[in-house]
């Protein structure tokens, strides 16, 4: 179990976070959204303990995340963070292979080429393992870096060191449809083995499909924590994103699908449609 | 398959040039008497010349061995260095660590010759080792803290430090050589332009435990120098200290420049081709380039001082020169790629 309990975090007179609580157990994939600026990726530097504590406190499996030693913690969590620019030209597999570093010493074992295997297969990888990181287009290089939590963090049979944390932050980035819904599937299943897996995303639709739960957040505060149906709901998300939304049911799975961009009511709309007829006949008439 | 290869070809090309750097000079030796001379060094009774014996043991020998070593550890230290600083051009002679160094020689040898001579010529040697020492520290420390902000090396700002460490260096040796007598003059200029001349078993001794703590040192690093290209943020995430990884690569990697300084001066642009060379042809891999990197420093320098002594002799070019002959338009070179992927700066 992943407990956050009263994160404040302050820069510069500027409160990125305010007084963040909530808690997600182990076998849940929580999607993260809101709009710019609303704290998503300042929380995820917390939980991985990138940032030191300013005021409360992050617990996972009953120890304080910000205390626990990294080579252990590397074992058993991983993060993806965004803008991964690798320095050398170093192989597609080399890359992955260094997800497996914190499990062993000088020659990998059967165990980690297993995980390196599994992991290049699953994002769809495999035929590029010889190929320069540096020379790939945007998307394959995010798949890579995938594939290296995915590769930190793999088990072969399932819960045998306990559940693992995958922290991911915008994982879709640069990524086409079919490798969106791909990753989110995966991230899913590897929730469901046991595991917590926490998501920065901008797209609620995706969201809304493949995440257990979701945490919308609005200038450093949870605006709504639960699952998509109590929480996509239009009167939130039009507060959260200051932008009109509806919300009507998928037409093929039972989930809540948004969109964005459509009049807020009917007399509003009403309300527009009487007005430009008038300003239109003002324009005409000041022409004639 | 190819790895292995071109390891092989290094290592080959690498005792094929000790042995013409040992055979060739400004008086020629034949191979059966060095064969000779190893044989009978070896405590074994054959018919030697010892003429040829004394040449050998004496001068060739410990000088080809300790270009070998001073060029394994620029290799290594150069690799290292880049590794840390996430960049191809960080090279300790470009960016102020041998410079460093090399200033703090030239303080003991004018202003400190005759208050260490007076311990004997250890305590000489060894006040000059350590002062070379605390200078690579000194210098690797400044560079650092001006140019690495969250994690990451801002070029410009890394070149920048090593041109003024570089030029206050070479004004302040400059304004040594108006304090110093004949012979000490000639020692400057030996230290700023580097010679393996020289040479001497009891250099080869200290450098060869110097070549076995920092090529040990560094290697074992090589998957958090690895991890590090991903980025500092990563690498913790991967669990690794970084601060500490620094602090380590900092420590050798100036004690390897600081005792080669103190041993042949200042050969600059070993750390920056060699490595270089190696990721081109091996990948960046740095359980490979590590190693790789010091084979390839000790062939350059063990090619570059046969070079040295026998295109005009008896005159010696010192290497220093030779190497930068060979490395500022390589220099040139890299800022140009670098240029074409936009990474500087």
């Amino acid at each position: 179990m992943l407990s956050v309990q009263n994160i404040s975090f302050t820069v510069e007179s500027k409160k990125l976070l305010k007084d963040i609580s909530f808690q997600v157990s182990d076998g849940e994939f929580v999607a993260v959204l809101g709009p710019n600026g609303a704290g998503k990726s300042t929380l995820l530097k917390h939980l991985s303990g990138q940032t030191s504590l300013q005021q409360g406190e992050v617990i996972w499996e009953n120890q304080h995340i910000h205390q626990r030693k990294s080579i252990e913690l590397a074992k058993k969590r991983a993060v993806l963070t965004q803008h991964t620019q690798v320095a050398f030209d170093f192989s597609v597999e080399s890359v992955v292979l260094m997800g497996r570093y914190p499990h062993f010493d000088s020659i990998p074992g059967k165990t980690d080429i297993e995980a390196i295997k599994s992991s290049l297969e699953m994002t769809e990888m495999s035929s590029y393992t010889d190929r320069n990181i540096q020379t790939l287009s945007g998307g394959e290089q995010q798949r890579t870096h995938i594939s290296r939590v995915l590769a930190q963090v793999f088990e072969k049979e399932k819960m045998i060191s306990g559940a693992k944390l995958l922290l991911l932050d915008e994982p879709l980035n640069n990524l086409d449809i079919r490798h969106q819904h791909n990753i989110l599937q995966l991230s899913a299943e590897y929730s469901q083995q046991g595991n917590i897996v926490l998501a920065v995303l901008h797209d609620i639709n995706l969201a809304a499909m493949y995440a257990s739960k979701i945490l919308l957040m609005k200038k450093g505060e949870i605006l709504a924590f639960g699952e998509p149906e109590e929480v996509l709901t239009e009167e939130l998300l039009s507060a959260c994103y200051d932008f009109p939304a509806k919300v009507s049911t998928h037409p093929f799975h039972q989930i809540p699908q948004v969109h964005f961009g459509c009049p807020v009511n009917t007399e509003s709309r009403k309300r527009e449609s009487d007005s430009s007829p008038n300003t239109v006949d003002c324009g005409l008439s000041s022409v004639d | 398959m190819k790895q292995s290869l071109i390891i092989v070809a290094l290592a080959t090309a690498l005792f094929l040039t000790a042995i013409l750097a040992i055979t060739n000079g400004s008086a020629n030796i034949s191979l059966t008497e060095l064969y000779q001379t190893l044989i009978h060094k070896l405590g074994f009774d054959i018919e030697h010349n010892t003429k040829a014996e004394a040449i050998i043991w004496g001068i060739r020998l410990p000088r080809v061995l300790l270009s070998l070593l001073v060029g394994s550890v620029m290799g290594i230290c150069g690799a290292a260095m880049q590794g840390l600083f996430r960049n191809p051009l960080a090279d300790p002679s470009i960016i102020g660590i041998s410079a460093g160094a090399s200033l703090a020689a030239a303080l003991v040898i004018v202003l400190g010759t005759s208050f260490f001579a007076a311990f004997g010529i250890y305590v000489q040697m060894s006040a000059l080792a350590i002062s070379t020492f605390i200078g690579a520290v000194l210098a690797t420390l400044l560079i650092f803290s001006l140019s690495v902000t969250k994690g990451k090396a801002i070029v410009a700002s890394m070149l920048l430090t090593g041109i003024a460490i570089n030029a206050f260096s070479m004004a302040f040796v400059g304004l040594l050589t108006f304090l110093s007598t004949e012979s000490q003059l000639r020692t400057l200029t030996f230290w700023t332009l580097g010679s393996l001349g020289g040479a001497n078993w009891t250099g080869v001794t200290v450098m060869t435990i110097i070549f076995v703590i920092v090529v040990f040192g560094l290697v074992r690093q090589y998957k958090s120098l690895n991890l590090l290209a991903l980025g500092e943020n990563e690498a913790k995430f991967l669990g690794i200290s970084t601060e500490g990884l620094k602090r380590k690569v900092l420590l050798f990697t100036a004690l390897g420049v600081g005792f080669s300084v103190s041993q042949c001066g200042m050969i600059s642009f070993v750390g920056l081709v060699v490595p270089h060379l190696v990721r081109l042809s091996l990948g960046s891999d740095n359980r490979v380039v590590l190693p790789v990197s010091a084979i390839g420093g000790a062939l350059l320098l063990c090619g570059a001082d046969l070079i040295s002594r026998i295109v005009a002799p008896p005159v010696e070019i010192p290497i220093g020169v030779i190497t930068a002959l060979i490395g500022a338009p390589f220099f040139l070179f890299l800022l140009h790629q670098q240029k074409k992927k936009s990474i500087i700066i």
